[in-house]
């Protein structure tokens, strides 16, 4: 009870700012964080405020009140240190500063979702990896293609609209600009629509003969 | 003055710490419960001002809540050249300012909500009309609690009162009531510290019964 006494008494000479510097942290932290502390502070300042105004004696909502504001200024925090984490990734590229010891890592509770619903995929993750795969494969074909087919020729302008028509045959792959154009690995789809081409050599958008229309193949160096 | 058994020692004692200041830079330091004990020390106060502003309970409470919490982002910008409730007081003042031009602003709300130049003027007031959200309940409970303080204080021995008295009404500091009590700053403080503990002792049931233990 002594030792309670003490702490009390140190309670009252805080309200009033009037305790010694050595016991100022000690009793501060435990005002905050102890439940009879709290009590006792709200009680002081009950009593010197019904003292100096009985305009002051309502006290049915200071609890609610106060545990209200303590909820929202939590989420504050929390917002707070999520905005802070992710200005500073963006500005240093790491994340270079410690957290401050009181705050909770909330970021990880926004990530944490994502790294849930991964795990939760992680048994598919073979078959999808496969199926990914080939989805990939497929796409860079259809694109090499197209590149290939756009830089034949211009006398299939109109299958060709969108590639850039050089007029000389590309040195498609050439890895080293300003190399001798290298033999291209032959792609069988590729040798069909080339023999396609073929059948519409003559046919150019031009709609008359215009024999100055080469049909640029592969298989010899441009002109 | 300092002559006798009851001699101060008011030079010799260190300035004490302002608890106002220490808990915003615990606060700013990152424990938030530390803000709690200032919200818990002045709510009071910055919902009566807010009250004289605004009618509606529910709203004065949702402006004070807007006031701490604009207090607690500023925290850091508070640099203790005035007391901290004076800055504390401008906070609400603008805050409610604020909040009255957006009511104003607003069709839906009635003009009950805020109150009018009229009602500035409390003698304008008839008989001091109880608020709009006020409960008979709670000005029962606020009535009792005042009626428990004040007889608790006439049962106290004359220098615990006197101690408490000069200190909560009148503003004195310890070392300022030790001279006019002639006594010294120590007993001062364990004179206030038990007239405290004695109205507290028979207010608090009242005060758990309105809101709870739980903090």
């Amino acid at each position: 009870m002594h030792d309670d006494d003490g702490r009390l008494e140190r309670i009252s000479a805080l309200a009033d700012g009037q305790l010694d510097p050595d016991q100022f942290e000690q009793t501060i932290a435990w005002a905050a964080t102890s439940q009879e502390a709290c009590g006792t502070w709200h009680a002081y300042h009950v009593m010197g405020d019904v003292l100096r105004s009985t305009d002051l004696a309502d006290c049915s909502r200071d609890r609610d009140f106060v545990l209200r504001l303590r909820e929202r200024l939590t989420q504050l925090d929390a917002t707070t240190m999520a905005v802070e984490a992710i200005a500073a990734r963006s500005v240093d590229g790491v994340d270079a500063r410690p957290e401050p010891a009181r705050r909770v890592p909330m970021v990880a509770a926004v990530v944490a979702p994502v790294v849930a619903d991964t795990a939760l995929r992680g048994a598919n993750d073979a078959v999808l990896r496969w199926k990914w795969l080939a989805a990939a494969a497929s796409l860079m074909a259809v694109t090499v293609l197209g590149w290939h087919v756009g830089s034949v020729g211009t006398d299939t302008s109109a299958r060709l609209a969108s590639a850039p028509s050089t007029g000389a045959p590309a040195t498609v792959g050439a890895a080293v600009p300003g190399t001798e154009p290298s033999v291209m690995l032959r792609d069988p789809r590729l040798d069909e629509l080339l023999a396609a081409h073929r059948q519409f050599g003559s046919a150019s958008a031009l709609q008359m003969p215009a024999g100055f229309l080469r049909n640029a193949t592969f298989e010899q160096p441009g002109r | 003055m300092t002559s006798g058994p009851g001699k101060t020692d008011v030079t010799e004692e260190p300035p004490a710490p302002d608890s106002d200041r220490a808990l915003v830079e615990r606060t700013v330091a990152g424990d938030q419960r530390a803000y709690e004990l200032l919200v818990i020390k002045y709510q009071r106060r910055i919902q009566r001002l807010i009250g004289r502003m605004v009618r509606d309970v529910d709203l004065v409470e949702d402006i004070a809540q807007e006031t701490f919490i604009r207090a607690y982002r500023a925290l850091h910008q508070f640099r203790g050249d005035a007391q901290f409730y004076t800055w504390l007081y401008r906070i609400a003042v603008n805050t409610a300012k604020k909040a009255l031009m957006d009511l104003k602003r607003d069709p839906t709300v009635s003009e009950a909500a805020w109150r009018t130049s009229d009602d500035e003027d409390e003698t304008s007031r008839p008989g001091n009309e109880p608020t709009t959200d006020e409960t008979p309940e709670s000005l029962l409970a606020a009535k009792e609690i005042g009626a428990v303080v004040n007889a608790a204080m006439e049962a106290l021995p004359p220098d615990l009162r006197e101690a408490v008295i000069l200190r909560e009404i009148e503003g004195l500091s310890y070392e300022e009531i030790a001279v006019a009590m002639n006594c010294p700053i120590g007993t001062v403080r364990s004179r206030i510290f038990r007239a405290r503990e004695a109205v507290s002792a028979r207010i608090r049931p009242l005060l758990e019964k309105q809101g709870g233990k739980r903090w």
